[in-house]
């Protein structure tokens, strides 16, 4: 009787335990932001302030493309994440390209920007290079 | 016992057995099984020296659920640039080596530029 106790009490302390166990087996969580002493914030945002230093002309832009990414929704974040990705692998000239039809497209209606669109599938290189020659990326802003 | 009784007792006796030989195979094995754990105590020692092995298996089972649950709440390790990148920018789940590209370029362009590279635009334009 009294084994029996003991392997009860033993079962019982380690399926309390469980969730305790599966917690100190997991890899150490990072204190959301209000926790973080003031050391540890500086070290964190050490990037974005040297970029902040070192280009004081654009700050100002710097500060508004902040506040966009502000004003989006979680999924339009997600998303620009995404195409952030993109914007990664790509090399300087598909990078001029994209500008330059982001620019333009932005102000466009559906119909336009489907007719340019097909345009732009039919150019070959070359007239794509003329094209973005002739439709220069609005200057960032 | 005399002649009436010993005849009650044959024919009884008979009916015992004419019930017998009609019970189906199935229920002559079950009325076995329960006759023999009737009979045999020890049994009952045996299947407890198996039930507590199983409730520990049981246990280690809820442990390693417990685990498994965990597991998927766990944000990967942040780097220094992933979290500073997500302060309102990005998502703090990316690559450390992506991370520091992020961290560097979240703010160089607008983002809707960003949201136009994933749209449908920009994959029709194969924008890559």
């Amino acid at each position: 009787m009294k084994r029996n106790g003991i392997r009860r009490s033993l079962l019982l302390a380690l399926l309390c335990a469980a969730p305790v166990l599966a917690q100190q087996t997991t890899p150490d969580i990072q204190p959301a932001w209000e926790q973080l002493s003031t050391a540890e914030r500086d070290l964190l945002t050490a990037p974005i302030r040297e970029r902040w230093n070192s280009n004081p002309g654009e700050r100002a832009r710097m500060l508004e493309h902040a506040r966009r990414w502000q004003a989006m929704t979680p999924e339009q974040r997600m998303r620009a994440h995404h195409g952030m990705k993109r914007w990664s692998h790509m090399d300087p000239e598909k990078r001029a390209e994209a500008r330059a039809l982001f620019g333009k497209m932005r102000d466009m209606s559906p119909e336009q920007r489907k007719a340019l669109r097909e345009q732009w599938q039919a150019m070959t290189p070359e007239q794509r290079k003329a094209w973005i020659e002739a439709n220069p990326p609005q200057p960032r802003h | 016992m005399n002649i009436n009784d010993r005849d009650f007792d044959a024919t009884l006796r008979s009916h015992h057995a004419q019930a017998l030989a009609s019970m189906s195979a199935r229920t002559q094995a079950q009325l076995q099984l329960r006759r023999r754990a009737a009979t045999t105590p020890a049994r009952h020692t045996s299947i407890r020296a198996f039930a507590w092995p199983l409730a520990a298996a049981c246990a280690a089972g809820v442990l390693v659920i417990g685990l498994q649950w965990r597991k998927p709440d766990t944000p990967e390790p942040a780097s220094a640039s992933s979290i500073a990148a997500s302060s309102g920018t990005v998502d703090a789940t990316a690559k450390p080596a992506e991370d520091e590209f992020e961290a560097y370029t979240a703010l160089d362009e607008t983002p809707d530029l960003y949201l136009w590279l994933a749209s449908s635009d920009a994959n029709t334009l194969a924008m890559e």
